[in-house]
């Protein structure tokens, strides 16, 4: 099951990618639409949590961010 | 049946990934199997992948005082950050957080929660809680929400939930329960008087339910499914056994009600065999 599409879903997809079924029956479009999904829910989780973490922040003083923020976020 | 599986599991997963559910619609040729495993991968790479930055913060967390993290998961760190540190607390600390934070903000953060790993704290959350959320939940008609967390919660917790939730939600949320065998067991906690109202739902053909009430009768063993069927049969509304058998039809399972003709009280089964014979 190699086809660029799905190496790059697995890319997307990290350590949970070794669990994907056979996708070889998918049509090209339709896969690279659903990898474009994919892609698009990834960046939305992560901007959600970096605003979350973010404004998690704001009760620290201003000087103490970016030690606590390198603390607890890395 | 396997088509309305097939629906419910679209639009699990177009609504894991925010997507239409055209998008995995064109993922044609996919079984459930296939899509239940492209969902688990999916579910991996949005609630995994921080793991190790969450458990410094639920670190931080546990060695501050309940009040103080109820106040910092509410005004701080906001419902996205405090449901995925939720799950990595210890399940008695984050059901302390819940019940000293807002009704809203532990709506907002179930909505966002990964049931695999808040399971234990959600078992343990006071019944109170548990229903006044799944009150809410019911107003914003988030079904797949709901039934995500019919595998989680205690048969306790979820007769408590069921006398909250109308009976038209209650056959939405069973479309999407995922295990036959959770399914089986919380129907089985509705009394005949609740079934025979929940299967009457289903006979208003202006609410489409009638893949629900399908999805809810294969679901289900013989038994239950005599006992849903002859709730259909005997009610007062001739209708509602009516629109069951043209739901039977339009789905292809009329053998699912013909089998049962031999099963049910002379009543009910000779109705069920004049509708359908």
């Amino acid at each position: 099951m190699s086809r660029p599409l799905i190496d790059a879903l697995r890319a997307e997809l990290g350590p949970g990618a070794g669990k994907l079924p056979d996708l070889s029956s998918v049509p090209d479009p339709a896969l690279e639409t659903f990898v474009a999904a994919v892609r698009a829910a990834k960046r939305q989780q992560r901007k959600m949590l970096e605003d979350s973490a973010e404004h998690s922040l704001r009760l620290v003083p201003m000087l103490l961010r970016p030690a606590v923020r390198k603390i607890l976020f890395g | 049946m396997s088509s309305l599986t097939l629906q419910a599991e679209h639009l699990k997963l177009a609504r894991l990934l925010g997507c239409p559910e055209s998008v995995i619609a064109g993922l044609a040729g996919l079984d459930v199997a296939a899509l239940r495993q492209l969902r688990g991968a999916c579910t991996s790479m949005l609630f995994d992948g921080d793991r190790a930055t969450l458990q410094r913060v639920a670190g931080a967390a546990r060695i501050l005082p309940g009040a103080l993290n109820a106040l910092l998961a509410e005004k701080a760190m906001g419902p996205v950050l405090a449901s995925r540190v939720a799950g990595l607390l210890p399940a008695k600390d984050g059901v302390e957080i819940a019940r000293r934070t807002a009704l809203s903000f532990n709506v907002e953060v179930t909505l966002l929660l990964d049931p695999r790993s808040a399971a234990p704290m959600l078992r343990l959350m006071p019944m109170d809680l548990v229903v006044a959320v799944t009150r809410e939940l019911v107003k914003r008609r988030e079904f797949i929400v709901m039934a995500r967390f019919v595998d989680t919660l205690t048969d306790e917790q979820i007769r408590a939930c069921m006398a909250v939730i109308d009976d038209e939600s209650m056959l939405r949320i069973g479309f999407f329960v995922e295990s036959p065998q959770r399914l089986e067991e919380v129907v089985g906690l509705m009394n005949d008087a609740r079934l025979q109202k929940v299967v009457a739902v289903a006979g208003r053909p202006e609410l489409a339910l009638g893949g629900a009430v399908m999805v809810l009768l294969s679901g289900v063993e013989p038994p239950l499914r005599a006992r849903l069927v002859q709730a259909a049969m005997t009610h007062a509304d001739e209708s509602v056994g009516e629109q069951l058998v043209i739901a039977a039809r339009e789905h292809g399972l009329l053998a699912l009600l013909t089998n049962l003709v031999a099963s049910l009280p002379a009543a009910a089964s000779q109705r069920l065999a004049r509708l359908t014979g």
